[in-house]
C-alpha cells in the first residue's frame, strides 16, 4: 500500500479503535454496580466484546504501519497523552446514570452496524474481514440495547423522563459520528471506507423509529461542541490517568 | 406448640433413617424430596452465604478493571469478575430451590443481617493485590467448591460444579502475575510479597473455624454436604501454596510455619481468630465501603428494575420486542 | 411482584449435535425477550452452545421417582394424545437431567403417563416435563452472533495461561543451582 493511503488508513483505523477502547472502559466501569445483577454480566458482555474489537482494529492498524500486533496495541493505549487519542467526545463522557449509558450505548451500536454493512465491501480485504468478525457481535448488541431503549422508554414516568434526558445529553455528541474523519478522502477514493457523511441518513433510519416507539424525541439541528477528533475534554483526562498509571509505574507490565 | 405424637415421631424418624440412606447410597435430593427442616435451613445459609461472597467479590477486584496494566490484562480481569456475578447468579437460583427468596436474600445482605464471605471485607490496595487474591482466594475457593460439586443437594452440586470449572482460570491469571513478579525486578517482587504479608491470614481463615470450634461440621459431613473438614481443607491448601511460593522464592509471613517430615505437610502457626470475628462482626477495613457500595448500586438501580416491572404488567410478559 | 422478584425460567442447552438437552439452572427476567438474553448472558460465556431454551417456571412440570411409582400400572396402556411434551430424566445417582425424548399428552399429568410408558425405570430420581408451546428458543441461524463470540474468548480457558511451564523452568532453575550433595 502507498504511503500516503497507508497512513490514511492508519489514521482511521486508530479512531475506530479508539471509540470501542474508551467506550469499554466507561461500560466496565458499571462491574459490580449495575442496577440488577443479570444486567451486569450482560453490560460486561458488550464491554469484553468491545475491548476484543478494539484489539482487532489496534492489530489491523499494527500490521498497516508495520508494527507488532502483539506490543503496539498497549503502547498505543497505555503511553499516549489525551490530546493524541482520536476517539469522538461520545465515549469518553462519564458513565452518567443507567439511562445515559443505555443510549449512549444504542447510538453508538446502531451507528457501527451501519458502517460496518459499508466496510464490509472494502477494497481492502483485510479490513472486510475485521468488519465481518465484528458485525457478527454486534447483532447481538444492538438486539440487547434495542430492548432495553424500548423497556426503559415505555417503563414508567420516571424512566421516559431519565430517557429523555440522556437522549437530550446524547445526541448532539453522537453527531460528531458522521463527520468526515481526518484524511479519509483517499481512503473514499479507492473504495477502502464509505464517507462518513454518507451513513447518516442509514443511521436515522436505525435510531428515529425506536425512539418514537420507546416515546422518546430526537433534539433537532443539534451539534456537536467538538471541531475533529483531536479534540477532547477534561473527562479524557481523568479517564486516561486511570486506565494509565498502573502501567506507566511498572512498564513491563504492558507486556503481560 | 402441641406435643408430636407417637405416631408422628415415629413417623418423622422413619423419614429421616430413609433419607439419611438415600445419602449413604450416593443419591442426590432433589427440590420436593423430604429433608430434615436443619438440613433445609443448613443450606439455605450456607447457599445464600456463597452468593453473597460472590456478589461482594466483585468489588475489590471490579474497581482495578480500569487500571489493569496491559489490554490481555482487563480483558482477563473483567471476564473474571462478570463470571463472579455469574456465580452469584447460579447460586442465588439454588437457595431460591429451597424456598428463599430473591428479594429476602438482598435485603438481608443489605441489611447487614446475612453474612459473606470475610474477606471481601480486605482492601485490594495495589495491582500486586490482584494478582494474589486470584492465586489465593480463588485458590481457596476453588479447593472448597470442588468437595462441594458432590454434594449431596443437587442444586447446589450443580452450581459448583459449573462454578469450578470457570474457576480454573481465576486462580490461573492470578498466579501467572504472581510468578511473571516474584521473577521481576526486585521492585516486582517486594510489591508481591508485600500483599501476600497481607492477604495469607485473611486466605487461611476463608476455610472457616477449628474443627473443635465447627459444632455444624458433623452434621454437614453425615449430611454429604462437605466431605472433609475445615482443618482438612485448609491444611490441603497451605501445603500445595507453601511449596509453590517457596519455589518462587517468596516466604509466608508465619514465623512460626515449620515442615512435618511424616506427611509432607506445611504446619502453620497460630490463627488471630480474634481478628476474624472483629472482621465478621463488621469493624473490617472494608466492610462499611462493600455494602455501602451495594446499598448505592441497588438504590440507583430502582427507577430500573419498577420500570421493567411496569413494561412487563402492561404488555403481559409476551414481548418478542 | 417486588422489583427484585422477576419471573424466573429454566434454562435448557444443547451444547453439541451428538449430546441432549441438559437443565442447566433457571434465570429471573421480566419478560420472555430478556429471558433468553439473560440465559445466554449467564450460561453461555464459554463454547459450546448449539441452541438454548427459556421456559417460565410455571410452565414446568417436575415429579420425584418417589412420587411417580404409584402411577406406573396405570400408565401401561396409555395412549400418547395431545400436545407435544419434552422430558427430560436424571437419575438418582447422577447429576444432570438430560432430554431423553418427546411425548403427547392433553394435559401435564396425561403427558407425565405417556413418559413413564415410554421411559420407565426404578433409577430415575427425577421426571421434568415441559411442553414445547412453552419454549422460548434460540434460533440456529442466529447462532453465530449469540454464541459465537464465547468461542473467541479465549482467556476464560485455563490453559490460555503459562503457570506450569513457568513453574516447571523455575524448578529447573533451582535445581541447578542448588549446591551438590557430598
Amino acid at each position: 500500500m502507498k504511503t500516503e493511503l497507508g497512513s490514511a488508513l492508519g489514521a482511521y483505523l486508530l479512531a475506530l479503535a479508539d471509540d470501542e477502547l474508551i467506550l469499554a472502559h466507561r461500560n466496565s466501569e458499571w462491574c459490580g454496580h449495575a442496577p440488577i445483577l443479570e444486567e451486569d454480566i450482560a453490560f460486561a458482555n458488550l464491554a469484553l466484546d468491545e475491548m476484543g474489537h478494539a484489539l482487532i482494529w489496534y492489530r489491523l492498524l499494527a500490521d498497516v504501519c508495520g508494527e507488532d500486533p502483539d506490543r503496539y496495541p498497549d503502547q498505543l493505549v497505555y503511553t499516549r497523552t489525551a490530546p493524541e487519542f482520536r476517539n469522538v467526545q461520545l465515549v469518553e463522557q462519564p458513565k452518567g446514570d443507567w439511562a445515559y449509558t443505555l443510549v449512549r450505548q444504542f447510538v453508538f451500536d446502531a451507528f457501527e452496524a451501519v458502517r460496518l454493512e459499508r466496510l464490509v465491501e472494502s477494497s481492502y480485504p483485510p479490513l472486510a474481514q475485521a468488519a465481518a468478525k465484528i458485525q457478527g457481535e454486534e447483532f447481538y448488541h444492538l438486539r440487547h440495547t434495542r430492548a432495553w431503549v424500548h423497556r426503559l422508554g415505555l417503563g414508567t414516568k420516571e424512566s421516559n423522563r431519565r430517557m429523555q434526558a440522556a437522549v437530550e445529553a446524547v445526541w448532539p455528541d453522537a453527531r460528531q459520528l458522521i463527520a468526515p474523519m481526518e484524511a479519509e478522502a483517499p481512503l473514499v477514493a479507492e473504495g477502502i471506507v464509505p464517507p462518513s457523511g454518507d451513513l447518516e441518513a442509514a443511521w436515522l433510519e436505525r435510531v428515529r423509529p425506536e425512539f418514537e416507539a420507546a416515546e422518546l424525541a430526537l433534539p433537532e439541528d443539534v451539534h456537536p461542541r467538538a471541531d475533529s477528533r483531536r479534540d477532547h475534554t477534561e473527562s479524557l483526562r481523568d479517564l486516561l490517568a486511570e486506565l494509565q498509571h498502573v502501567a506507566r509505574a511498572f512498564p513491563e507490565m504492558m507486556a503481560w | 406448640m402441641e406435643a408430636k405424637t407417637q405416631t408422628q415421631d415415629s413417623a418423622d424418624e422413619a423419614r429421616l433413617a430413609e433419607f439419611q440412606a438415600r445419602i449413604d447410597r450416593g443419591e442426590k435430593i432433589e427440590p420436593g424430596d423430604w429433608m430434615p427442616p436443619t438440613y433445609r435451613r443448613q443450606l439455605v445459609r450456607m447457599i445464600s452465604q456463597h452468593a453473597h461472597s460472590e456478589i461482594v467479590g466483585m468489588l475489590p477486584e471490579g474497581g482495578w478493571i480500569t487500571r489493569a496494566p496491559s489490554l490481555r490484562r482487563k480483558l482477563v480481569l473483567l471476564a473474571k469478575v462478570q463470571d463472579e456475578a455469574g456465580h452469584g447468579e447460579y447460586l442465588y437460583h439454588a437457595a431460591e430451590t429451597l424456598g428463599a427468596t430473591r428479594e429476602e436474600m438482598i435485603d438481608d445482605l443489605l441489611s447487614g443481617k446475612a453474612k459473606y464471605s470475610n474477606i471481601f471485607n480486605y482492601p485490594a490496595l495495589t495491582w500486586a493485590d490482584i494478582a494474589i487474591i486470584g492465586y489465593f482466594v480463588d485458590g481457596a475457593a476453588i479447593v472448597n467448591q470442588t468437595m462441594l460439586s458432590r454434594c449431596s443437594y443437587g442444586p447446589y452440586a450443580r452450581a459448583n460444579i459449573r462454578i469450578s470449572a470457570e474457576e480454573s482460570f481465576h486462580m490461573q491469571q492470578g498466579k501467572e502475575m504472581v510468578i511473571k513478579m516474584a521473577m521481576g525486578e526486585q521492585e516486582l517482587k517486594a510489591l508481591v510479597q508485600d500483599a501476600i504479608n497481607r492477604w495469607w491470614w485473611p486466605t487461611l481463615m476463608m476455610f472457616g473455624l477449628p474443627d473443635a470450634e465447627s459444632p455444624n461440621s458433623p452434621a454437614l459431613i453425615r449430611w454429604g454436604i462437605k466431605t472433609k473438614t475445615n482443618d482438612e481443607l485448609r491444611q490441603l491448601f497451605v501445603t500445595r501454596t507453601v511449596d509453590e511460593l517457596h519455589d518462587l522464592g517468596l516466604t509466608v509471613p508465619d514465623p512460626d510455619l515449620r515442615y512435618d517430615e511424616e506427611s509432607g505437610d506445611w504446619i502453620s502457626g497460630p490463627i488471630d481468630w480474634d481478628e476474624f470475628w472483629r472482621v465478621v462482626n463488621g469493624d473490617g477495613p472494608c466492610n462499611r465501603e462493600r455494602m455501602a457500595a451495594r446499598r448505592k448500586a441497588h438504590d440507583d438501580g430502582q427507577w430500573v428494575r419498577e420500570a421493567l416491572e411496569a413494561y412487563a404488567q402492561r404488555e403481559g410478559n409476551g414481548s418478542s420486542l | 411482584m417486588s422489583d427484585t422478584q422477576w419471573t424466573r425460567y429454566y434454562v435448557f442447552k444443547k451444547d453439541t449435535e451428538k449430546t441432549p438437552f441438559e437443565s442447566c439452572g433457571t434465570v429471573h427476567a421480566p419478560d420472555a425477550e430478556l429471558a433468553l438474553q439473560n440465559a445466554r448472558d449467564v450460561f453461555v460465556r464459554r463454547p459450546n452452545c448449539l441452541e438454548l431454551w427459556a421456559v417460565p417456571a410455571d410452565q414446568v412440570y417436575t415429579w420425584s421417582g418417589d412420587e411417580v411409582g404409584a402411577l406406573l400400572e396405570s400408565s401401561m396402556g396409555f395412549e400418547d394424545e395431545g400436545e407435544v411434551y419434552h422430558v427430560f430424566l436424571k437419575e438418582r445417582r447422577k447429576t444432570q437431567h438430560l432430554l431423553a425424548g418427546s411425548v403427547r399428552g392433553v394435559t401435564p399429568e396425561h403427558a407425565l403417563r405417556a413418559a413413564l410408558k415410554a421411559f420407565f425405570s426404578a433409577e430415575i430420581g427425577v421426571w421434568r416435563l415441559v411442553p414445547e408451546r412453552a419454549v422460548l428458543r434460540s434460533e440456529r441461524s442466529e447462532q453465530p452472533s449469540w454464541f459465537g463470540p464465547a468461542y473467541d474468548k479465549l482467556y476464560r480457558q485455563p490453559n490460555f495461561y503459562h503457570t506450569d511451564s513457568l513453574m516447571r523452568e523455575i524448578r529447573r532453575r533451582r535445581g541447578e543451582s542448588k549446591p551438590d550433595e557430598d
